[in-house]
């Protein structure tokens, strides 16, 4: 239940405004004068819970923007709720405390019109006592204002604080209108030295009024006491006139009744006859007491009476309206100008002495925000050891830490990173840990960028060989493709040569067949040769037979021999001739059936040959028709090929032009980091 | 039968030329020359092979009819067979070293003073074909010069 700001707010106020009331009341029931009678009382209790209502109502509707904010999820709130929100509770003390004030003044002030008009007769008010009940509601709203106006601030603050978070967080400004603390305090603090200090005033002034009311009452009995002795001195021949125009001159009407009869003042016949309650009183006070006094405070006038006889009343009518003490007044009116005066001037030292250190405070940061130089700022001074001075001394060693911090950068953005920042703490341990981890970036940048200069320095060198390389290749796949080409034309040369030679196989074969049987003819004629050699070997060996045998004879016959030895021998020789030539024809026969036989093999091969050179020709023309086709394919991929060779000729040109540039940042880089000192002594 | 007279051939001899050399008769023991016919030479003895020679194989066979003190021989002489002129041929004697290696042959028949074949005995010849009929030394024992 008390999660609302709205709760909590109305719960705070009315518990304390509650707990104050019945003071409050009972304080102004006695100013008043009528803090015996319940009524008054009563009436005010009534009117207080009325005031808390009221006032809780207010409250209520001022802080819809906040609640409206705070229902919302975090999603869901915009800045301009957030800033609706915002402004809501920025003038809500303010607006809060001023209404509550008036709260304060409605109830008292509708309570003594109430009471006043309606209240019971036995309890009359001074005619004073507007005045009073004025500077009272004056006093109350003072002493209101002091108390809902930093009880509210405090009340919205946390709020207040969550708007500004959110606000930063989301990267708007909301807008706030400036106040000054000094005049808050200053506010804060008249409000506390006047409203006291006029309830006291309202106070004095009515007891005032009261004491010349007491005093009158005296005078009036006193006047009766009086007028007694002066009529019971008077003679028979005196006259009453007499005592009566010297009462006169003291402001008292003189008035004796005898029998009845009223003789003296005829003004106080005349109020006698026109207050017929205070005939009756008289008359009955008369008959009861020997001496009487009738005084309302809200009547001017007072009257006393004596009896001297039971027939015979002297009554002293004293006109003497209540009445503050002017002295009393002047110095109200005196003391409440200085209070004015000097509370707010108490409240601007006060003010002075809290805000300007905070004001000092306030210009510091703001330069550093804005200006960031903290050379300028130097070290704030400190005053006191209050709050505030622990502050500026905290403020002085954030600002020690911040030029500490600040050096230390400058020294890293000269490339020294040897530079320590002392002291404890989440910044400069941030710190020091962004130095360690710069420290080892470098080294590794620079151990990096001695090796990227080296591969950079081999991806260049590589890239050009490549390139050339590639060039070549480019070159080569040209030559491929015109080498494609020709071998295309040369495959269509081939395939026309293969149809020639197809043709001549087809031819050839057709002629094999025909020299194969003409060599077979041949040989069938050889054989033919070889069987009239055989007669004719056959022949000549019995002829040589026949011719040994007759040189053998001849042998035997000795010289009638010789003769038939030389025929025989030249018949031998004849034989031997015919032998040898038959040998000889024998051996060309057999070399002609052998050249028949081998011709017809070679014949045979060839013819075989000629079929498979016809077959080879039709396969050759049948391959060659497909290498043209697959030269042409191949021919066309070439000269794909050679496109992607110039295109990765041109992309190795880039990329050794990336690898020189590429060389070039890294020795950049190298020379960068050189400039960083990571430890003493080292580069 | 003719006489051999030494140093000079008194008649004709019948040379046998074969791959292994040279072999002569006397062509007084010769009676005559006929054709081979392995169906008729049944009885014929290889000459070469009885003479200790390897068979010339590629030679045309002819039929020696061979006679000697009134026997005949029918020998397959392998080889070319020629008729050698008196005179033409110089004959020694087979030294006696070589002799008991080579019975059957008598001379050495020397050929413008080269010693060109050896002569065969037709008696030597016809007597160890009739000791041993049967087949003749497996083993060469003569061994002939070229003609």
């Amino acid at each position: 239940m008390l999660k609302t700001l709205t709760l909590r707010s109305i719960l705070t106020f009315a518990v304390l405004d509650l707990l104050f009331a019945p003071f409050v009341i009972l304080a102004f029931t006695q100013l008043l004068g009528t803090g015996g009678s319940v009524d008054p009382m009563l009436t005010l209790a009534g009117l207080t819970v009325l005031k808390v209502a009221a006032w809780a109502a207010y409250l209520s509707f001022e802080l819809l923007p906040w609640e409206r904010f705070a229902r919302t999820s975090d999603k869901g709130r915009t800045p301009e709720m957030t800033q609706r929100a915002d402004r809501c509770l920025q003038s809500l003390a303010q607006r809060f405390g001023i209404f509550y004030s008036l709260t304060w003044i409605a109830t008292y002030g509708a309570g003594f019109l109430i009471v006043k008009h309606y209240g019971a007769e036995g309890a009359p008010l001074p005619p004073q006592a507007d005045n009073a009940v004025g500077i009272l509601c004056a006093a109350v709203f003072f002493g209101g204002f002091a108390f809902a106006y930093p009880l509210t601030s405090t009340l919205v603050a946390d709020a207040a604080s969550e708007c500004s978070a959110l606000a930063r967080a989301g990267g708007y400004s909301l807008d706030r209108v400036p106040t000054s603390l000094q005049a808050r305090i200053a506010v804060v603090a008249l409000s506390l030295g006047l409203g006291p200090m006029l309830w006291m005033v309202a106070l004095g002034y009515i007891k005032q009024v009261e004491s010349s009311h007491v005093e009158r009452v005296t005078q009036a009995k006193l006047a009766s006491s009086d007028l007694a002795l002066a009529v019971s001195g008077l003679g028979p021949g005196d006259s009453l006139n007499a005592v009566v125009d010297g009462f006169r001159k003291r402001n008292v009407d003189a008035l004796v009744i005898e029998a009845g009869k009223p003789r003296g003042s005829e003004g106080a016949s005349r109020l006698l006859a026109a207050n017929p309650d205070l005939s009756r009183w008289l008359e009955e006070a008369t008959a009861q007491a020997p001496d009487g006094v009738h005084a309302r405070i809200d009547v001017p006038e007072v009257v006393a009476y004596r009896r001297l006889a039971p027939e015979r009343v002297v009554v002293a009518v004293l006109r003497m309206p209540v009445s503050a003490s002017s002295s009393f007044v002047l110095s109200s009116i005196v003391f409440t100008v200085l209070v004015g005066v000097w509370a707010p001037v108490c409240a601007y030292a006060l003010g002075r002495a809290v805000s300007t250190p905070i004001g000092r405070l306030t210009a510091i940061s703001r330069r550093i925000v804005e200006q960031g130089d903290l050379k300028e700022i130097g070290t704030v001074p400190v005053a006191t050891n209050d709050e505030i001075g622990v502050l500026t001394e905290r403020v002085n060693d954030v600002l020690d830490l911040m030029r500490d911090v600040s050096l230390a950068a400058h020294a890293i953005a000269k490339g020294d990173l040897r530079a320590v920042v002392d002291g404890t703490g989440e910044l400069p341990d941030s710190f020091r840990g962004m130095i360690e981890s710069l420290r080892g970036m470098v080294q590794q940048i620079r151990e990096t960028s001695i090796d990227l200069a080296s591969a950079a320095a081999e991806i260049f060198a590589a890239s050009q060989e490549q390139e050339a390389a590639a060039a070549s290749q480019s070159s080569a796949m040209v030559e491929i493709s015109r080498t494609m080409d020709s071998l295309s034309e040369s495959a269509a040369h081939v395939s026309d040569a293969v149809q020639g030679v197809l043709g001549n196989a087809e031819r050839t074969l057709h002629n094999t067949d025909d020299m194969v049987r003409r060599i077979g003819e041949l040989t069938g004629h050889a054989n033919r040769i070889g069987e009239i050699l055989e007669v004719i070997r056959d022949i000549a060996d019995r002829s040589d037979l026949l011719a040994l045998n007759g040189s053998l004879e001849a042998s035997h016959a000795g010289e009638g021999g010789r003769g038939f030895a030389l025929v025989a021998s030249e018949m031998r020789r004849l034989a031997e001739r015919v032998t040898a030539s038959v040998s000889d024809v024998k051996k060309l026969v057999s070399d002609i059936r052998d050249s028949g036989s081998s011709t017809v093999m070679a014949t045979e091969e060839s013819k075989k040959l000629a079929e498979g050179t016809t077959d080879a020709a039709r396969q050759i023309t049948f391959v060659t028709q497909q290498q043209r086709s697959g030269t042409e394919q191949v021919s066309q991929s070439i000269k794909g090929i050679a496109d992607v060779v110039s295109q990765a000729v041109s992309a190795t040109s880039q990329t050794r032009t990336s690898a020189q540039g590429l060389k070039t940042q890294a020795d950049r880089l190298s020379a960068l980091v050189k400039r960083f000192e990571l430890t003493a002594g080292a580069p | 039968m003719q006489q051999l007279v030494e140093g000079r051939l008194a008649g004709a001899l019948l040379s046998i030329q074969s791959e292994r050399g040279c072999w002569a008769l006397p062509s007084a023991a010769v009676a005559s020359v006929e054709a081979f016919d392995p169906e008729a030479s049944e009885d014929a003895v290889e000459l070469l092979q009885l003479l200790g020679a390897p068979r010339n194989g590629d030679a045309e066979p002819r039929v020696l009819v061979v006679q000697a003190h009134g026997e005949r021989q029918r020998l397959v002489a392998r080889g070319a067979l020629k008729l050698l002129e008196a005179g033409s041929v110089s004959l020694l004697p087979l030294p006696a070293a070589l002799q008991k290696d080579s019975p059957l042959v008598s001379h050495v028949g020397v050929v413008a003073g080269v010693p060109a074949l050896f002569v065969v005995s037709p008696e030597r010849l016809l007597s160890a074909l009739r000791d041993a009929p049967s087949s003749p030394p497996a083993q060469e024992s003569v061994r002939g010069s070229t003609c």
